[in-house]
């Protein structure tokens, strides 16, 4: 099954992948960023649409492992490390950009988007909710977004997502309650929609 | 709210509707990432909220579907990314050959290493303790001693255990108990065959170990049959719920998918087989299945001009086992018959001849198939 995130299993793989890395160990350097590419990518996608940056700012982070490696404790849950450190790296070369192409803000912000579409056996009820449902996620506001993607679909804990986006933990909490409260709020419209065109 | 642990009440979930699971931290593992509890939980409460099937369907298919936009990203353009990387490090370790890092610390850090695999690999047991082949004994709360009982007699015997609940055991068979339950379970170990009539403690489970198949009730009584020289486990419930799962003997399988097929709850009536080899679990009815309604709620099975679709919900009453049918087309059909003293499947073969349809046991329930007679 496809999962969006990645499981506890591969969770624990990948955090003895970490601990190996931090030894020195090439052959668990070379799985640790098989095994969690994809995910940064994905990750960095939603700061910039530039392909060649993101791929650049993963590098930058996996050769700051190796150089701090023996700095680095083997405690430090390896998926939000990576993630903070590829967001951080993101932020300070969009700065730098901006200072030196003064007008050029192509890399702002979060940017995401829901969908249900690369998944083909919905039914048709199925679909026509799942469809309100991502249209109504993808007018959350961009810091909302972010945490709900977070949450659920990274399944970060509130501290890891306060620390990834340098915010404390209250306020994740009161983003996703804002979140969800205006999910809940325009929903009901939406519900009531279906049903009268169900009785109909 | 979201970050409170959703240890919501069974009853709480009542209210829910598919976009309110969708969001709900508990349902989303059970559908993503399930443990073993997460199977047990959601199939008994499906089976105590048969209503809430589409409405679970729904919310299933939606917490897959959902998600965000992926960025394609070929295979190749990712490999050629991480062999650059490669070479860095390669560059690197080439550099630091000369510079040796102290034994000690090295030594402390592969400790510190193996703690944290260990760490890793104390999770996964505890997760999937249930398939993992441990030493019975080992199971066993500290200070529980065991007691052994076999049966060579020609007749069962009857155990009663410390906390009331009784082990009626089979002629060649063999129970392994603790004097006391001190534990947070109650642990037994069967070789062989058993009914079990276990007396309810709100917290305190009870296991029966039988072979590879795993036994866990509230308060219930269930029959166990696990015999060596067998092929399969069988085990059948009588009254109550019980949730069977199978242990694997070693952990290299492919973890999620054992955990999407074990952890199956029956139902009175239902009986679970278990090939000892293959742990292939196969969910069907008992020989004979036995009426469960409490004795003034048994109801008449005397019918008169009455619709296929009322009979056949009179049996699922009186039986407890889901029979499945076409409300449209079977309430078309008058049936007078007088059935009473016949077994449930004599009860079946009557109605289904009389109205030309026929019946499947699939999966633990009662299939009926025809095409009414309206034509009549």
């Amino acid at each position: 099954m496809k999962s969006f995130g990645i499981d506890h299993l591969q969770e624990i793989e990948i955090s003895q992948l970490w601990c190996s890395t931090l030894r020195g160990d090439r052959e668990s350097f070379q799985k640790l960023m098989e095994a969690t590419y994809d995910l940064m990518f994905q990750f960095g996608h939603k700061f910039s649409r530039d392909r060649e940056l993101i791929k650049d700012s993963i590098q930058d982070v996996f050769l700051e492992i190796l150089e701090k490696r023996t700095r680095l404790s083997s405690d430090i849950p390896p998926k939000p490390y990576l993630l903070a450190s590829l967001r951080r790296r993101l932020h300070r070369l969009e700065q730098r950009q901006r200072w030196m192409v003064p007008g050029d803000t192509e890399t702002t912000g979060f940017e995401i988007e829901f969908s249900s579409e690369h998944y083909l056996i919905l039914s048709e009820e199925a679909g026509n909710i799942a469809r309100q449902m991502t249209s109504l996620m993808n007018e959350l506001p961009e810091r909302q977004k972010e945490v709900v993607y977070l949450r659920f679909f990274q399944n970060l804990d509130r501290d890891e997502i306060a620390d990834l986006m340098r915010i404390r933990p209250q306020s994740v909490s009161n983003l996703l309650q804002a979140a969800f409260k205006w999910l809940r709020t325009q929903w009901k419209p939406v519900i009531s929609l279906l049903l009268t065109s169900f009785l109909c | 709210m979201v970050f409170e642990k959703q240890n919501q009440d069974m009853n709480e979930y009542g209210h829910f509707g598919a976009e309110d699971f969708v969001w709900n931290e508990a349902f989303r593992r059970w559908v993503l990432v399930p443990t073993q509890e997460d199977h047990v939980f959601w199939e008994s409460w499906q089976s105590e909220n048969p209503h809430k099937a589409a409405v679970i369907a729904q919310a299933r298919e939606l917490v897959q579907a959902i998600g965000p936009r992926l960025e394609h990203l070929p295979e190749s353009e990712k490999n050629r990314s991480i062999g650059e990387i490669m070479e860095h490090f390669d560059d690197r370790a080439l550099s630091e050959v000369s510079s040796h890092t102290p034994l000690l610390r090295s030594f402390w850090f592969r400790a510190a290493c193996l703690l944290l695999l260990l760490a890793g690999f104390a999770t996964l047991f505890t997760r999937y303790n249930m398939r993992k082949q441990t030493g019975f004994e080992q199971l066993l709360a500290a200070g529980e001693m065991l007691k052994e009982v076999s049966n060579d007699a020609q007749k069962t015997i009857r155990i009663t255990l410390q906390d009331g609940s009784s082990v009626t055991l089979d002629p060649g068979s063999r129970l392994s108990y603790p004097e006391h339950f001190t534990g947070s379970k109650r642990l037994v170990q069967l070789s062989g065959g058993a009914f079990f009539d276990i007396v309810k403690e709100p917290g305190r489970p009870f296991y029966v170990y039988a072979g590879k198949v795993v036994t866990k009730v509230l308060g219930t009584s269930f029959h166990v049959r696990s015999f060596n020289n067998e092929k399969e486990v069988s085990v059948s419930v009588k009254t109550g719920r019980v949730a069977v799962f199978t242990r694997e003997n070693d952990l290299s399988d492919d973890m999620d998918e054992i955990s999407e097929q074990s952890g199956v709850v029956i139902e009175p009536n239902q009986q679970l087989i278990v090939a000892q080899k293959t742990t292939r679990i196969t969910k069907t009815l008992v020989p004979n299945p036995e009426i469960v309604a409490a004795p003034e709620k048994v109801p008449s099975f005397n019918f008169e001009d009455s619709p296929v679709s009322e009979i056949l919900k009179t049996l699922h009453t009186a039986y407890g086992i889901e029979i499945i049918f076409d409300e449209n087309i079977m309430k078309n059909c008058p049936v007078t018959a007088t059935l009473t003293d016949l077994s449930l499947y004599e009860k079946l073969d009557l109605i289904c001849n009389a109205v030309g349809a026929s019946y499947e046991v699939i999966d633990g329930r009662i299939i009926v198939d025809g095409k009414g007679c309206q034509a009549r």
